[in-house]
Parts: C-alpha cells; sequence; structure tokens
C-alpha cells in the first residue's frame, strides 16, 4: 500500500469521532420519539419532521434561510471590491493589510460581539440597530467579511493585472471589466466563499440573541431551544439534519453547476 | 476624430517614488511617423517599459505630452486610443476560447454580429491559425497564445500596435520566425509597431529606427546601421554587438597608415567591431588606409556561421576578431598573426 495514504489516519480518526459518529446519533435522534419526561424512544418515526413543516417551526427557517441570504449577499459585495482592492496591491503591502483585518479575530467571539453591540447602540447614520434585523446583518458582515475577503483576495490575486489592463486596452469599461473578465475568471471561488459565509449564517445563535434581542427565532435558538429548554431531542436532530442536508444538497449542486459550466467552456 | 498618424512624446518624465520594479523615465521625446517599426531598446529598469505604458494609457507622465495625430491624447485612458498593446505574456483571457478571445475588442467595441465574424475570419487567416479557432487558451503553446494575442489586438485595426517584449517567452527557432512574421505583417497592414525590447538583434530586425534607452533617458536614436556603426557613446556599442576598444596606450603598437585615424579627446577610446578586423600575415605591410596589429592568438571558438578568436598584444591588451565560418582558421593557439583593419571602419567613443 501507498504509505502515504498514512498520513490522512489523524484527520479520518478526528472526522469519525467528531463529525461523522456524533451525526449519526443527531440522525438516529431525529427519528426517535420522546415521551413526556424527555426520554428517547428509538424507531422510524417522521413525527419530528413532520412538525418541522408547521408554519409556526417553518417560518423559523424560512426566516433564517432569508437572513443567511441577505447576509451572504451583503458580504459579497463588500468583500469582492475590498479583496480586488487587496489584490492590486505589491503583496508585502496587502499582507499588511490582510493582518489588520483579522486582528480584531483575536479577541474573543463574544467581547468582540458584545464591543460591536456597543459601538450599534451608539446609532451610527442615526438609525436604531439593536434589536433590528439590519442589526443582525451589520453585525453578520462584521464576524464573517475577514472569511470572505481572504478566498476571494486569493482568487483575484490570481488575475493578472495585464489581463484586466488588455480587457482595458481593447475598449472595456470599468463595468465590462467586471462583468465580462473578473467575474467569470473568478466565478468557482465566489460560489465557494458564498457557501463559506452562507452555511454557517444558518446555524448562527449568538448575534440573532444579543444583537436582535431574541424577539424573532432563528434556527440557532430553535435548536437551542429544543435541546436545552423543552429537551425536544427529535424534533431539534430533525431540525439539523434538514439543515445538514441542505447544506449537502447545495454543495452537489453548486459543484455539478460549475462543473457542467467548465464542460460547455472545454 | 481621425487620429490615424504619427507618433510624438514631448518631454515625457514618469518617476514611481520608491517602488522598485518600476523603471522612471526623464524627459523622453521621441517622434514616429505612421507605419514605422521602431524599438525601444535597453536593459532592464531602463525605462523603455515605462515609455510602452505610458504611449498605451496605461500610465500618466508626470509632465510631458504625448500626441497622436496631431492630438494630445496624454490624458485619454486606453479605451479611446487607436492604439492597442500585445502584452509580455500574452493577457489573454482564460475563460474565453481562442475565437471569442479574437473577437473581445470588437464586441466592445459593439460591432454588428457579421462584421465580428468576418473580422475575427480575418485576424484567424492573418495569423494561420483556423485550426485552433475553438480551443481553450489553457490548451496553447506559447507560440500558439502569441498568435491569438497578435490576432485580438490586429481585429480592431489599430494605427500604433505596441509590443512589450513579445517573443522573449519563445524559443530561439520560433523568435526568429516571428520576427520575420511582424515585419512582415508590419508591411502588409501598414500600422505603426513599436516594440519593447531588450534583445539587440531582434530590435534590428523588426525595427527601421531603434531608441537604445538607459537609466530612463534616450542614449541614442537611430537606424540599426547607425547605432551599429556609429554608436553614440561605448554603452551603446557594448549594447550592440561585440566591439574592441582601443585606448590611446595601444597607438605605439600600431603600425600602417596611423594618420588617418580619428583623433583622441580625452577618456575616448578607438571602436573597431570584431568583423572589421581582418587576419593577415606578420609581413604584411599596411597600405594607405589601412592599420595594422600583431597579436597572439589566445582562444579560438568556431560557431558555424563564423569563427571567434581572440588575440593578445605585446602589452597584454586583448582583441576579439570574428571571421566567416567558411574561411580558415587565421592561427593556431600560441602563434602570432597581424591583425588589419580599415581606418574608416574606426568610430571614436566617450567613456559612458
Amino acid at each position: 500500500m501507498d504509505r502515504r495514504r498514512l498520513l490522512i489516519i489523524p484527520y479520518a480518526l478526528w472526522l469519525l469521532g467528531l463529525l461523522a459518529a456524533p451525526f449519526t446519533l443527531i440522525l438516529i435522534a431525529s427519528f426517535a420519539q420522546k415521551d413526556d419526561l424527555g426520554l428517547l424512544h428509538y424507531g422510524l418515526h417522521f413525527d419530528s419532521y413532520a412538525q418541522l413543516f408547521d408554519p409556526l417551526y417553518f417560518q423559523i427557517f424560512l426566516r433564517t434561510l432569508l437572513m443567511a441570504t441577505l447576509h451572504s449577499v451583503l458580504t459579497l459585495l463588500v468583500a469582492y471590491p475590498a479583496a480586488f482592492f487587496l489584490s492590486r496591491l505589491p503583496r508585502k503591502e496587502a499582507a499588511f493589510y490582510l493582518t489588520l483585518l483579522l486582528v480584531p479575530f483575536w479577541t474573543n467571539y463574544l467581547i468582540r460581539l458584545l464591543a460591536f453591540m456597543d459601538v450599534l447602540r451608539l446609532q451610527p447614520f442615526g438609525i436604531e440597530w439593536t434589536f433590528q434585523f439590519h442589526g443582525i446583518l451589520a453585525a453578520m458582515l462584521y464576524n464573517y467579511l475577514p472569511f470572505a475577503v481572504l478566498p476571494l483576495y486569493s482568487a483575484l490575486e490570481k488575475v493578472p493585472s495585464s489581463v484586466i489592463e488588455a480587457a482595458q486596452d481593447l475598449g472595456a469599461s470599468r463595468r465590462k471589466v467586471l462583468t465580462k473578465v473578473l467575474w467569470p475568471m473568478t466565478r468557482r471561488p465566489v460560489t465557494a466563499t458564498f457557501l463559506l459565509v452562507f452555511i454557517p449564517a444558518l446555524g448562527e445563535f449568538l448575534i440573532p440573541v444579543l444583537v436582535g434581542g431574541g424577539q424573532n427565532f432563528y434556527l440557532g435558538s430553535f435548536l437551542q431551544q429544543q435541546f436545552l429548554t423543552f429537551r425536544n431531542w427529535p424534533l431539534g436532530s430533525a431540525a439539523i439534519s434538514l439543515l445538514v442536508l441542505l447544506a449537502i444538497l447545495m454543495l452537489l449542486f453548486s459543484g455539478k453547476a460549475l462543473a457542467e459550466e467548465e464542460e460547455m467552456a472545454t | 476624430m481621425d487620429t490615424k498618424g504619427a507618433l510624438k512624446l514631448e518631454r515625457i518624465s514618469k518617476t514611481y517614488g520608491n517602488t522598485e520594479d518600476a523603471a522612471g523615465v526623464h524627459g523622453v521625446d521621441l517622434e514616429i511617423p505612421q507605419g514605422e517599426g521602431f524599438s525601444l531598446l535597453g536593459p532592464s529598469g531602463c525605462g523603455k517599459s515605462t515609455t510602452l505604458r505610458v504611449i498605451g494609457g496605461f500610465e500618466t507622465p508626470d509632465t510631458g505630452k504625448v500626441h497622436h495625430g496631431g492630438v494630445d491624447i496624454t490624458a485619454l485612458p486606453p479605451q479611446k486610443r487607436d492604439i492597442r498593446t500585445v502584452f509580455q505574456r500574452y493577457a489573454l483571457f482564460p475563460h474565453l476560447d481562442v475565437a471569442s478571445n479574437i473577437a473581445f475588442g470588437l464586441r466592445m467595441q459593439k460591432r454588428a454580429a457579421h462584421e465580428i465574424t468576418k473580422s475575427v475570419n480575418w485576424g484567424i487567416e492573418l495569423l494561420q491559425i483556423a485550426h485552433l479557432r475553438n480551443r481553450p487558451i489553457q490548451q496553447l503553446s506559447g507560440g500558439e497564445q502569441q498568435r491569438v494575442a497578435l490576432a485580438r489586438a490586429l481585429v480592431t485595426e489599430p494605427s500604433v500596435l505596441l509590443l512589450d517584449e513579445p517573443l522573449s517567452a519563445l524559443d530561439l527557432k520560433l523568435r526568429e520566425r516571428m520576427q520575420l512574421e511582424l515585419l512582415a505583417l508590419r508591411q502588409k497592414l501598414g500600422s505603426t509597431f513599436i516594440f519593447v525590447t531588450h534583445d539587440q538583434g531582434e530590435a534590428m530586425t523588426v525595427s527601421d529606427r531603434i531608441a537604445v534607452m538607459r537609466g530612463g533617458r534616450i542614449m541614442q536614436l537611430g537606424t540599426p546601421e547607425q547605432i551599429y556603426h556609429r554608436p553614440a557613446n561605448r554603452f551603446v556599442a557594448e549594447f550592440i554587438g561585440q566591439a574592441n576598444f582601443l585606448p590611446q596606450t595601444q597607438h605605439a603598437l600600431l603600425t600602417g597608415d596611423l594618420e588617418k585615424l580619428p583623433k583622441l579627446g580625452k577618456d575616448q577610446h578607438w571602436m573597431v567591431r570584431p568583423e572589421h578586423f581582418t587576419p593577415r600575415a606578420l609581413d604584411w605591410k599596411a597600405p594607405s588606409g589601412f592599420v595594422g596589429l600583431k597579436v597572439r592568438v589566445t582562444e579560438m571558438a568556431f560557431l558555424g556561421a563564423e569563427r571567434l578568436t581572440k588575440g593578445c598584444d605585446a602589452s597584454g591588451f586583448s582583441y576579439l576578431l570574428k571571421t566567416p565560418g567558411f574561411e580558415p582558421w587565421p592561427g593556431k593557439v600560441g602563434e602570432e598573426i597581424q591583425l588589419s583593419w580599415e581606418t574608416e571602419d574606426t568610430w571614436t567613443v566617450g567613456a559612458s
């Protein structure tokens, strides 16, 4: 056997023990039933899944999807130009700015979020931010921006300046350079980055609770409540399973769409 | 607006502060008539690429003006100039196939579909790349990419084409072939071709005139013959081909028609190209208009078309001699021979 394959063992064990195994348990729990004491009775019951489609719960799903979508679009809209700016700088200078971008992330997540909420309480631009939907989006943007800028920077950095100049030389306006050259050349990493900020946003817990004030339920708080308050493990597990299914479908779909596009190009 | 016509650079200066990889230019004046083949030649950092980028519109000069066809285009962006650039690494669009790359400029000009097809076909024919038409860029060799980049620029029928080290990524054989093809293309289209190159052979092949640059300034501007035979200074003489530089101190060792040798000023040298030396027998007497010098052969190399021989005179000063490959060796290593040259092939150059 190729001995290099042994190198994957630590990681495989990690995945198996901390991802595959717990998720299997969740999957099993999602098909279980709970009694009034919260004890699980295993079996193949679809009650919890059916319950999720109750409008009461389903609207949480929809709200979370809406929030995650708006958040991801917004984050890309801010991150893409920033990453482009950085990608045109000399490497050393870009590294300096990227470090600045990451410095706040050496602070604990909760402390950082509480500090950001203090900023929001100052009512920037003269509007109320805390306990508002747009406040959630602002905090999400703040928190996820570096995760979007970094991969976009590394994608855009691979676009030689001469290719952009060639497009301009051939008569492309700034807008055309973006739509006809930059965007098609970076579509794949942009899609990957979208998923990178979209999927975690689906399960985001702290921001909707703290910034949103918990008035509107998002999936994160819903899960927390099902597991810790109502001890309804089957319903919580069903919600998680549906979420994971959604994430997998999106990954597959985006992968397939990109592969097809690639095939058409060749 | 008709911008076809001559290109004129007036006192162009551009400096970059401390940026290490871009060399500035200082007061460059140039006039290039429509249809000329022109080369900016010099070592890296001499400002030749910066000059080209100023003409292309990618850099705005700190001072000075660029005129094209009598119109001041200094402030125009590249899109608004009737000038196209072929970039050093071709800068093709990796997400488009060959035909779409060539059509890009035409699409940006919003030409009609049938016109685009016609022009693309013309470009594909011109560069003989019909077999590559639907290939993705990633599958092209360097030479093929070069042709696509040329076609992409030429289908928009620019009056001036700028070529930044266009052949530097190609191997020698292909490079020599492309040099001749570029020459033919220019003559066929009547466009001005401005090359940036550090390769003197390339510059001499493709250009009517050459500007030799150093340190952001033009050292000499002239035809390849002028620059080769009448270099303005030692730098130009050494950059274009090989040369022997004889100081005044060697005068005592020379025999023959010394009166006709040009007089040397302070810090000046006589310059003799290696092919202007003729090997002679030791008892050969230099007639009127010739000079002779005894040397001992120290090294020899046969290059096919020519032979290189190195010799050393009585004072230890060494000389390079280039003779046609079909002639026998002028002597064996260690033998004494006489070098001669015509006084009118002697040129004087200053120290720098």
